[in-house]
């Protein structure tokens, strides 16, 4: 306790410098995110100049400070907002009747077509790829279904607040994650993009690798082989027996062990007995089934993913 | 059940700007563990016991209009095996440099084992210990036990650039070195057949390395873009093989020297393994309405460690008269693949789509002849009809699809898709050498107007292909001397249908809708059953269900309140049958007798809730966050056997996890801000696999005697959030 005090007192004494010097810094009234230097040296252009003075607003203005207006390939210093928006004559004019030519949101929002195009005419060459035809495009969203251009945090890209993003719509990935064997996409420390290519690619279930294998190796190279001693679901496709996001058994397998293993092994001897309760220790010692405790089969076929020993034919070595 | 304690006092000094344009940030904290929680510290920086220190850290300066260069160092949990660092420096338009550092550590609990050594590729026993013929026998197995900490720790490098060389090219590379280091559990085994099988349970060595290297050229022009890339991917393991010295002796059928104190026992390790590929992909507007895509990619695994020995124990290998055949495997698998895909939007209403895939695993792992040793117990069998005679089996797949897609905007409300594909596969040594799927969808999408949405999606399926020959690879790895010999000549019962070979009738169903009945709310439900039938499968799976329900709902009035909250719950259902069979002279008989048939019921229950809320107050000045989650899961498994069988009731398996964060953010100043954060995680499972289930319970395998995680974890943590 008295060491505690010792640290919040620290704590207090700290806090009370900082706010101190904090406020030296001073910020842009009304948006106290900003600091003042950083709007003074940002030069809109003078299209945004226009469109600034009736949308200058927090939701809009971050936009100077990204690569969407200061990148010098994204047009935005000759065109401004029109770069995006198009040139919005009409808009202009009348801006309360008529609206901008692409519009991304809202009642008047653009076809999704006619958005997205918007966005790929400079983001062909990496997102716009694959987009067109993709999962996510043919389910009808637009980029900024997950992205807001105008914000310079983009949380749909950074690995902290992305999986937040995609559960918005992947409802059902946030409860898996949850389970008791899973990767760990609600602890930040593997993101969805880490496997997926949401814009598209030549993998089922737009994985980015090309195949479920290939995705899983990336991360599991141990398990790529070739090996002299295969297993041929395994060299096929993981999720023959993995469920990825989560599980209810461990090692994210799909059913438990050694059932798992008894729907494909039905040998004579032990690979084909029935496991029960019988298996279950007894009131004497040693009792209980070395197929059905601990870790069931792999008590002894430990080599479930392959193995190279020359002796090693049954997984054992 | 153990509970393991985890005692955190986290004294947060944080000093974090909010990054919306040059940024300075620096964030310092203290805090205590009192233990290593499974789960809650399972990715999340767990610390041995004892005090740790945070330290977050984000520098930036943002591109400006006058100067297109930036740069950003970010950095999270710093001071703890978690940490995350990540630099950029680049100018806007011109390239793009970056290097990143990430640590992953993956906790598993610990186990108690009488081995020494652990970390090393050499197991050894106490200098006291006495060897026997199972655990009964082993006096000094429980005197002996120690305490192994089970889990490892990923580190994870990388570095990048962009480099945009002329308007339309750009060239981009990355390079990823991970390290894996730490424990984990293989079963060690000694012995092979006639019931002489005697495991242990091995601490071994994970001391990996990846090294993954991508270099990419784009050259982008309005109606067409092209991506070459060349991908390397090198796995090193530091141990090509763990060796433990046998603790069993004297078991029936061993040759002498395979027992304590002479025999040991040695298992292969992951062996390195390369991987290189080029690829190329291409979108192309065939016209302002369709477009082209084009992927191919052409790659080569290899794997040619040099072979371990067929047994480690020397007596045993004196004895060897058949040598290996090589002196590594030169391993090879070749891939090819080739996606082609056009997608067209003829009208605002239609929309067609095509789509070819071509996916090959061509291996080229030359095959010979191994004469085994089982087990590193027994002397080398190499007479013709010997069963340890085998042939490796270098399995390959081709996999085509065909795809074809139409969407029709049937009004401005709904629109319809519906898709067919058909799959082939086509293997090399496998029980059945080709199959093939069809599969039709429909999904159907509606739109009341902003406020009401929901689809339909449905899915049929139907898998079969040649015939089904379960022998096959049985025969094909074995001398044909020694199957001759097998009653029936085969393996797995002749009516079992492997799960992912056997025909399969599949019928998937799901729906979902989102309704905002006011502007502030948002209600969402997603409903599904899948249905997989293996009506061919005599054993095997035979019937699977799936059904998941989910709701949801979000309220985010005015006021600077907003609230969610989820609930999930999935069913999954498997039946599976079997029938046990001994071998010797009652093979056959039993094998085709339907009083030794078992049957198994699987029912899964996963039941996930959710509820957050969070209130600002005072124009942000303060906000308060709560948020609730946790899961239930309960497994259970229904023996049915035949008349010649017995059998008994397994309990049922659960877990339960339960979180609760709880957080107050206070904005002193415009730049300064003080956090309070309180977290605790509950966990709690049950597995009859497991608990009670102690290092000498089984007869013929010593265990490592892990319980099933139970836990309750806290952290409390104050922090000062500043920009300066």
């Amino acid at each position: 306790m008295h060491e505690a005090g010792r640290w919040f007192g620290a704590l207090a004494v700290l806090a009370g410098a900082m706010a101190a010097s904090a406020g030296l810094a001073g910020a842009v009234d009304g948006d106290p995110a900003v600091p003042a230097h950083a709007l003074a040296v940002q030069a809109p252009g003078e299209a945004a100049e226009t469109c600034l003075l009736c949308h200058d607003s927090p939701a809009v203005t971050p936009i100077l400070r990204t690569a969407h207006a200061t990148s010098p390939h994204s047009g935005f210093a000759e065109r401004g907002c029109a770069t995006c928006h198009g040139e919005s004559q009409g808009h202009l004019r009348n801006p309360r009747q008529i609206a901008p030519d692409i519009v991304f949101a809202g009642e008047r929002a653009s076809a999704p077509a006619e958005q997205d195009r918007a966005c790929v005419s400079c983001h062909r060459g990496q997102a716009g790829m694959h987009w067109q035809g993709s999962a996510h495009e043919a389910a009808g969203l637009t980029c900024t279904a997950c992205h807001d251009a105008h914000a310079d945090r983009q949380p749909a890209i950074e690995r902290v607040t992305q999986a937040e993003t995609c559960f918005s719509c992947h409802r059902g990935v946030r409860a898996e994650a949850l389970r008791p064997s899973a990767h760990p996409l609600l602890d930040g420390r593997v993101v969805c993009t880490d496997c997926h290519a949401p814009h598209g690619g030549p993998g089922p279930a737009l994985l980015s690798a090309g195949a479920v294998n290939d995705t899983c190796y990336r991360c599991h190279a141990e398990k790529r082989g070739p090996f002299l001693w295969e297993h041929p679901p395994v060299r096929e496709d993981c999720l023959t027996c993995h469920r990825p996001h989560g599980a209810a058994h461990a090692s994210l397998l799909t059913q438990r062990t050694p059932f798992l293993c008894q729907q494909c092994h039905l040998a004579q001897f032990h690979p084909s007995t029935a496991s029960s309760g019988t298996g279950l220790p007894g009131q004497t010692l040693p009792s209980g089934s070395g197929n059905l405790l601990g870790r069931d089969c792999r008590n002894c076929h430990a080599q479930a993913h392959g193995s190279n020993h020359p002796s090693g034919a049954g997984l054992t070595r | 059940m153990r509970r393991p304690r985890f005692r955190a006092v986290a004294l947060g000094l944080m000093l974090p700007g909010l990054a919306l344009a040059d940024c300075r940030e620096l964030a310092l904290g203290l805090g205590e563990f009192g233990d290593a929680a499974f789960r809650y510290g399972r990715f999340a920086g767990i610390e041995p016991r004892g005090g740790f220190a945070v330290l977050d850290l984000l520098l930036c300066r943002v591109a400006h209009a006058d100067d297109a260069t930036y740069w950003h160092i970010q950095g999270s949990d710093l001071a703890l095996s978690s940490r995350e660092l990540r630099a950029e420096y680049g100018e806007q338009g011109a390239y793009r440099l970056w290097a990143a550092y990430r640590g992953l550590p993956f906790v598993a609990g610990t186990g108690r084992t009488p081995l020494h050594g652990a970390g090393g590729t050499g197991l050894d026993l106490p200098p006291d210990w006495a060897g026997g013929a199972n655990t009964a026998a082993l006096a000094r197995l429980l005197p002996s036990l120690g305490e192994v900490a089970l889990g490892h720790e990923r580190r994870l490098r990388e570095a990048g650039f962009a480099l945009w060389l002329r308007r339309h090219w750009q060239l981009e590379s990355r390079y990823r070195d991970e390290s894996r280091d730490g424990l984990t559990v293989l079963g060690g085994v000694v012995g092979s057949t006639g019931g002489n099988a005697r495991a242990i349970a091995l601490p071994a060595p994970v001391d990996y390395r990846t090294r993954e290297a991508d270099v990419a050229l784009h050259h982008v022009r309005d109606g067409w873009q092209l991506r070459t890339g060349v991908l390397l991917s090198h796995f090193d393991n530091a141990h090509a093989a763990l060796r433990w010295r046998n603790p069993f002796s004297g078991v029936a059928g061993w040759h002498p020297a395979a027992g304590f104190p002479d025999g040991s026992g040695q298992l292969a390790l992951p062996p390195d393994n390369r991987f290189v590929q080029l690829s190329v992909a291409l979108g192309a507007a065939l016209s302002p309405r369709t477009r082209l895509n084009a992927d191919l990619a052409l790659g080569r695994a290899t794997q040619d460690e040099p072979f371990l020995p067929y047994t480690v124990n020397a007596a045993l290998a004196a004895g060897i008269v058949q040598p290996l055949p090589r002196a590594s495997l030169d391993g090879r698998i070749d891939t090819r693949r080739l996606v082609l895909r056009v997608d067209s939007r003829p009208g605002e209403h239609w929309r067609w789509q095509l789509g070819v895939r071509h996916d090959e695993r061509d291996n080229r792992t030359p095959r010979d002849e191994y004469v085994g040793i089982g087990g590193d117990a027994q002397d080398q069998d190499a007479s013709p009809a010997s069963g340890q005679r085998r042939f490796n089996l270098p399995v390959g797949h081709r996999e085509r699809q065909l795809t074809a897609v139409v969407g029709y905007r049937v009004s401005s409300r709904w629109r319809l898709d519906a898709g067919l594909e058909h799959e082939e596969i086509d293997r090399t040594w496998s029980a059945r050498s080709d199959s093939e799927e069809t599969r039709v969808r429909l999904d159907l999408r509606g739109r009341r107007d902003d406020r009401l949405a929901g689809g339909l999606r449905l899915l049929a399926s139907e898998r079969g292909g040649g015939n089904y020959l379960g022998s096959r690879p049985f025969l094909d790895g074995h001398a044909s001397a020694y199957t001759a010999t097998v009653p029936g000549g085969f393996e797995n019962l002749p009516g079992l249908r492997q799960f992912h070979l056997a025909d399969r009738d599949r019928v998937q169903a799901a729906m979902y809708a989102q309704w905002m009945p006011v502007d502030a709310i948002t209600l969402a439900i997603e409903a599904g059953r899948t249905a997989d039938d293996y009506d061919a499968s005599e054993f095997g799976l035979q019937r699977s269900r799936i059904r998941n329900l989910q709701l949801d709902a979000s309220i985010a009035p005015t006021g600077g309140l907003s609230a969610h909250a989820f609930a999930a719950r999935e069913r999954l259902a498997f039946a599976q049958a079997g029938r046990s069979f001994l071998g010797g002279a009652n093979r056959l008989a039993q094998a085709n007798d339907p009083a030794r048939d078992w049957f198994a019921r699987h029912r899964d229950t996963i039941e996930t809730v959710g509820v957050g809320v969070a209130r600002a107050f005072d124009g942000n000045r303060l906000t308060l966050r709560a948020d609730l989650a946790g899961s239930r899961t309960r497994g259970t498994v229904h023996v049915a056997t035949g008349a010649a069988l017995a059998s008994a009731p397994l309990p049922d398996n659960s877990a339960r996890l339960r979180t609760l964060d709880l957080a107050a953010d206070w904005r002193l100043a415009d730049a300064v801000a003080l956090r309070l954060r309180y977290r605790i995680e509950d966990f709690d499972s049950a597995d009859w696999a497991l608990d009670g289930v102690a290092p000498n319970t089984l007869a013929n395998v010593i265990l490592l005697g892990q319980d099933s995680p139970d836990y309750r974890a806290r952290a409390a943590m104050l922090s000062l959030r500043w920009r300066f």
